[in-house]
């Protein structure tokens, strides 16, 4: 069940509608929305519960076993069979195949007559986000940042949250579980943001960034080779801002749902394409995994407060952590250490941004310009027709083929326009929607609904439920 | 126990929406749009409504978007006019990816009351009497109504539409006021020119303006072959036949509803098998296609129609008649408006 569907609109109502009616009893509040969350994921495949089932169990076990013993060398064996054990379950379902792929490479490439079998297990979706935050609780607790969960339901529905489940924002235990201990209470206004931070991510994901990707995306991946360097150009810009539209509206609508119930979720994304630097670009891009590798990877490592080289080192095998994260293949691995040397290399050149602002302005473009291009590799293309795309960044003395159509040039000038819009454009517009009277938020529902149903049936799958 | 500020701001909120809805539905019914598809196509249902009609229709062409380029009423009207020696008239009610039941519904909710026609020809192929049709949602959400409900839910529980499309009844005024008001159609000259002029349909054989309207579509369309090669023949067998089965299921029952009513109704039905081009049928699993034909034989004995079969291996080699591998041209829709109008006046109109 994907947020765009209206299966997903008629489970959100029924959802809360029933929440409301057991609200008086806190348990029973957050059984229903851990039972509606497992049926919401189980919509997937039923078989994909198990897996949620055994990472949730490991930590909550290994949650509760930190609890009870101070033995320093019981806590690192304890902690680190939570580590082992997510990410041997991602390795497993992930990477397995890959692996088993690059061995049977390896064997034929020595001459070694062995035939290395394929498992074919297919991605469970979400797997990536969930193993991290069940992670993260543990890692918490061996820190001692939070006290062990006490109440395995609150964990469960921590883990299995149905807005952040299937691609986030992760959510650290931290955040997420003095909320669940605590009765809700939610208010008209929480009710009235949510429905605006809901369609604000249906008009980002069905209306601005699949209008992109189809009108300027997919004609250029179709066929690179018919387009000149300025198309290859737009459809670079178009790529990242359809991938931004796509992911920071499905995060929009989780955190507009999450907040339909009391809660409050993290954000993820703060206008990424208006950053002074590619490294802060990537802080304000999933800005929720950017934190968890700053804090499981990149500070435990040393962070910048070591020796140059090593902390180059450091940045760049977190970029590198991240774009394997994101999925096999070799695009995700050249994706990781491109970001990795231009972080490290722009941090060499430009240590701090410009004081003037002319020459600010154009670090920003030059930042943006290059992380753009290595977002490209998210694309879930072979990295030999990515290449093929980026070598039509150099045919500039060839004819146009047509790609700059009116339509799609003021869609994406639009999309531009509206990311690097004033703060204060959009804090009113959440405004507007804690205090809209309730007709006028239906009115809006309804122009949205009718809106997004004009390209419902053209649709795409949000992007980062492959990751 | 007395509401909380957040109960009384939700139920006020889905009250709205409730109003809302039930609004927007009774002003598309009263507009007469709410048949409208997402796509290009309401022009057939624009002509439909548009036209001041002082005689009963003749004709109505039901069938997929085969049928939409197949047979356009113009291209029969002409015939038909000639043979019959008086002005018909002909109209289309074409559902994108039809299966059976869309067809049903087509014909029970648009071409009723004084729309109702005196012969129905009826494009019928595997793909839209399987028992599990591909992409049935796109059609279904289009046409049902409250009353489809539990065909609807059927549908969902055999894992053929997703559960929420039976919602549709809900949505459809919003929906189809959308889509009216974006007027997709409008960015197909070509299609308002039918509308308008020729009673919807994708070609027309009226005059010399008609000539020139057919060839520069189809030579703007001439990448159509390749793209559509590429796109769509990998996945026929995949998509489309992949649970292909005729055992009663949703679209034959629906399909069997309509020629009794059509019987009853005292209509005259002509039951179409189109051509496709040689290298679609290559795709289409033999068991399936003689089961249909089968099928059509029996089911037009049952019901007193007649069943016309023209994809014929000449016709699936006339690669000049294509547009694409499951779609005519102008030329192939004019030559095969001959062969649909010579069996309407042997049997249907007769």
């Amino acid at each position: 069940m994907r947020f765009t569907d209206l299966g997903y609109v008629l489970f959100l109502v029924g959802t809360l509608v029933v929440a409301r009616l057991l609200r008086r009893s806190h348990r029973a509040a957050l059984a229903w929305l851990t039972l509606a969350s497992l049926a919401f994921y189980g919509t997937w495949d039923p078989r994909y519960l198990l897996l949620l089932g055994v990472s949730t169990l490991l930590d909550y076990g290994v949650c509760t076993a930190l609890g009870r013993t101070g033995h320093p060398a019981a806590r690192r064996a304890l902690v680190g069979a939570s580590i082992v054990g997510n990410l041997g379950l991602l390795g497993v379902f992930k990477y397995g195949d890959f692996v088993l792929e690059g061995v049977g490479v390896l064997c034929a490439g020595l001459g070694i007559p062995v035939r290395v079998p394929r498992w074919e297990l297919a991605i469970p979706i979400g797997i990536s986000f969930y193993t991290f935050q069940t992670m993260s609780a543990s890692i918490d607790v061996y820190q001692r940042t939070i006290p062990p969960p006490r109440d395995p339901l609150a964990f469960l529905l921590y883990v299995s949250f149905f807005p952040q489940l299937v691609a986030g924002p992760i959510v650290r235990a931290r955040e997420f579980l003095p909320q669940l201990a605590a009765r809700v209470s939610a208010t008209p206004a929480m009710l009235g943001e949510g429905v605006t931070w809901i369609l604000v991510g249906l008009v980002k994901k069905m209306l601005l960034g699949d209008g992109l990707t189809e009108r300027l995306v997919a004609p250029f991946f179709a066929a690179p080779h018919r387009y000149n360097a300025m198309e290859a150009l737009l459809a670079d810009w178009a790529a990242y801002f359809a991938l931004y539209c796509d992911f920071s509206g499905y995060t929009d609508i989780a955190l507009g749902s999450a907040l339909l119930f009391g809660y409050t979720l993290p954000r993820n994304f703060d206008r990424p394409a208006f950053a002074p630097s590619p490294v802060e670009h990537w802080r304000r891009w999933h800005m929720t995994l950017g934190t968890f590798l700053r804090d499981y990877l990149y500070l435990p490592l040393g962070g910048s407060r070591v020796s140059t080289a090593r902390a180059w080192g450091n940045l760049f095998l977190v970029f590198l952590v991240s774009g394997i994260w994101h999925g096999v293949g070799g695009s995700f691995v050249v994706m990781g250490i491109a970001n990795g040397i231009l972080v490290a290399t722009w941090r060499l050149l430009r240590p701090a941004p410009s004081p003037n602002r002319a020459v600010r302005a154009l670090e920003c473009l030059l930042a943006f310009q290059l992380t753009a291009l290595t977002v490209l590799c998210l694309r879930p293309i072979a990295l030999a027709d990515l290449a093929g795309a980026f070598v039509r960044l150099g045919a500039w003395s060839e004819p146009a083929g047509g790609l700059a159509t009116p339509a799609g040039i003021l869609l994406l000038g639009g999309v531009v326009g509206l990311h690097l819009s004033p703060r204060g454009w959009k804090d009113a517009l959440h405004a507007w929607g804690r205090e809209a009277p309730a007709w006028s938020l239906a009115a809006v529902i309804l122009l949205v609904g009718g809106a997004c149903a004009l390209v419902a049936t053209s649709t795409r799958d949000f992007a980062y439920f492959q990751f | 126990m007395p509401a909380e500020p957040y109960d009384a701001h939700l139920g006020a909120l889905l009250g709205w929406l409730a109003v809302g809805l039930a609004g927007a539905n009774a002003l598309s019914g009263a507009l007469q749009v709410d048949g409208n598809q997402a796509i290009a196509w309401p022009t057939d249902l624009t002509a439909l409504h548009a036209v001041d009609r002082r005689a009963p229709i003749d004709v109505a062409v039901v069938g997929s978007s085969r049928a939409h380029y197949a047979l356009p009423p113009s291209a029969l009207d002409a015939c038909l006019s000639r043979a019959l020696g008086r002005p018909t008239e002909t109209v289309a009610v074409n559902r994108m990816r039809a299966s059976g039941w869309a067809l049903d519904l087509a014909v029970r909710d648009e071409l009723a009351g004084s729309l109702r026609p005196r012969a129905l020809v009826i494009e019928v192929s595997p793909e839209m009497l399987s028992d599990h049709p591909f992409d049935l949602a796109s059609n279904v959400v289009a046409a049902a109504r409250t009353r489809d409900l539990p065909d609807c839910l059927a549908a969902a529980g055999d894992g053929d539409v997703p559960t929420a499309t039976c919602a549709r009844p809900l949505t459809r005024g919003v929906e189809s006021l959308a889509f009216t008001l974006a007027r997709p159609w409008a960015d197909h000259a070509h299609l308002t020119w039918m509308a308008v002029h020729h009673g919807g349909g994708q070609y027309c054989f009226d005059d010399a303006a008609c000539d020139a309207r057919n060839a520069a579509y189809d030579t703007a369309s001439a990448a159509r072959w390749d793209s559509r090669a590429a796109r769509v023949l990998p996945q026929v067998a995949a998509q489309r036949f992949r649970d292909w089965s005729l055992e009663g299921g949703m679209a034959s029952r629906h399909l069997e509803a309509l020629l009794r009513r059509a019987r009853t109704d005292g209509q005259s039905v002509l039951l179409v098998n189109l051509p496709v081009s040689a290298d679609y049928q290559a795709q289409v699993p033999e068991a399936a296609y003689a089961a249909t034909l089968d099928w059509l034989d029996a089911a037009a004995t049952r019901h007193g129609a007649t069943f016309l079969d023209t994809n014929t291996p000449a016709w699936q080699a006339a690669r000049s008649r294509f547009l694409d591998p499951d779609h005519l041209n102008a030329e192939g829709a004019s030559v095969l408006a001959r062969e649909v109008c010579a069996a309407l006046v042997d049997d249907a109109l007769h």
